[in-house]
């Protein structure tokens, strides 16, 4: 999936050693979702599946199982963004890399999770997903960078679980319109969204990008989910109660 | 809307934060870094940011040098080359106490090893990470890092395609450099929204940091 991802942990109690394995095994965890589903290398259990050169029932049970939930949220990301998100309009074949970026971080999050650490931040790429308490009694900030001035953030989001943001800035023409399957800049400079699953925010920031405040209209009405859009005119627009934090 | 005046870039802000809690060794390929962290019983959070004193707020980072090495003293560290984690010979406990030095203080960073008449104090290394492609050039890091801290970090390589992927690379870079020195004070836990600038920024930084020498 070619992205950056790091890792923050509070081990809390554990020795460090404990830490260091939970790290480690987050990592393998990551490494194994690229396997399975990057697009990038032509062989991936997800790459043939999407050319149909394979079947679910080719893999074994575990990776058909990974591949079918993935899939399936991917149809519940493509339901609740109105079809702004839809990874079965891509050219290509079905391609869920818009999701499952965030899926994998939060995989990496279980592992750490079930290792006991006190707290941690995964973030891969500006998708971000927290656990535990935060260092500041305010909770979890997390700044949302600034799509012109690199070196300003636009805001700060108060974070119970994840946050993920897509946009057109400096990547240029790196999105799909599912109603054209053409590339696109998109509809608006910066996209982000929190809620309750780091894999439906990264799908929902992902059609947020292309369609800009018609899928914000969506986002609205995904119970947990929240969105703040930055215009390509600079123009801010947010749904009802996104968890902006107060400045520092 | 509440416009927070914080001066910070991306991805790297957890990549500090990691580092803050006494990284060990990195590794990466497509997806995924293989960084190790080792936590602190009893710290303060994952970025050890919470014990940061409002001096060293973001705010104040307008000022701050993009990264470069300066010579002016690190504040409250006026005996010299004992500055971090004096205490831990591993000098994790400096990421609270050493952090308002992010703005405006990097201690000369010139040689590969300079500090170090006191025996407990760590010692400065210099580190350059491998050449990472981006969207439109390629870029390599540098860092340098007393103990485990950072104390400077700049692009000693940096290769684009056309005049307008070096403008956008130009005016990246700085601030990446700014960054990687802020987020060990910043009062945010991470940055969301990243770009191709910075995500090579912060593969070569981890593969300059996977140089350190271990213990």
């Amino acid at each position: 999936m070619g992205t950056v991802v790091s890792l923050a942990v509070d081990g809390g109690a554990l020795p460090p050693v404990a830490v260091a394995g939970a790290v480690d095994a987050a990592c393998a965890e990551l490494h194994r979702a690229d396997r399975i589903f990057s697009t990038w290398t032509a062989w991936s259990p997800m790459s043939r599946l999407r050319r149909g050169v394979a079947r679910l029932d080719d893999f074994p049970d575990d990776v058909a199982g990974e591949l079918a939930g993935v899939l399936a949220l991917c149809a519940d990301a493509r339901r609740l963004a109105d079809g702004w998100f839809d990874p079965w309009a891509m050219p290509g074949g079905v391609d869920p890399t818009g999701l499952v970026k965030g899926w994998a971080l939060e995989r990496a999050m279980a592992v750490l999770d079930g290792a006991g650490v006190r707290a941690a931040v995964v973030n891969g790429g500006g998708d971000v997903v927290v656990h535990g308490p935060a260092p500041d009694p305010g909770g979890w900030r997390i700044g949302v960078r600034h799509p012109w001035r690199p070196d300003g953030l636009a805001c700060v989001v108060a974070v119970d679980h994840a946050l993920a943001t897509s946009g057109g800035y400096e990547r240029g023409a790196h999105l799909v319109d599912p109603r054209t399957g053409e590339h696109t800049a998109g509809a608006v400079a910066s996209a982000s969204v929190t809620g309750p699953s780091l894999a439906i925010a990264d799908a929902l920031a992902t059609g947020l990008a292309v369609g800009g405040e018609q899928a914000l209209a969506a986002v609205a009405r995904a119970p947990g989910y929240a969105g703040y859009l930055i215009g390509l005119d600079g123009s801010e627009t947010a749904t009802e109660g996104f968890p902006f934090a107060p400045g520092p | 809307m509440r416009r927070a005046p914080i001066v910070i870039g991306a991805t790297a802000a957890g990549l500090a934060g990691v580092l803050s809690f006494h990284t060990k060794a990195t590794s990466f390929s497509a997806l995924g870094t293989g960084t190790q962290a080792q936590g602190r019983s009893g710290s303060s959070g994952p970025t050890g940011s919470s014990g940061a004193p409002a001096s060293g707020s973001p705010g104040s980072s307008s000022t701050a040098p993009s990264g470069t090495a300066r010579s002016a003293p690190r504040p409250g560290s006026s005996s010299g080359p004992t500055a971090p984690g004096a205490s831990s010979g591993g000098a994790s406990s400096g990421s609270s106490s050493a952090a308002p030095a992010s703005a405006g203080s990097t201690p000369g960073s010139t040689g590969a090893r300079s500090s170090g008449t006191t025996p407990s104090a760590p010692a400065t290394v210099k580190l350059t990470g491998k050449v990472v492609q981006f969207g439109y050039g390629q870029l390599a890091v540098t860092v340098t890092l007393r103990g485990s801290r950072i104390t400077s970090s700049s692009v000693t390589s940096l290769q684009v395609a056309d005049p307008t992927s070096g403008y956008i690379a130009q005016q990246a870079v700085p601030y990446l450099q700014r960054e990687v020195m802020q987020a060990q004070s910043a009062k945010i836990q991470g940055v969301s929204g990243a770009t191709y600038t910075s995500e090579a920024y912060a593969m070569s930084l981890q593969s300059a940091l996977a140089k350190r020498p271990k213990g």
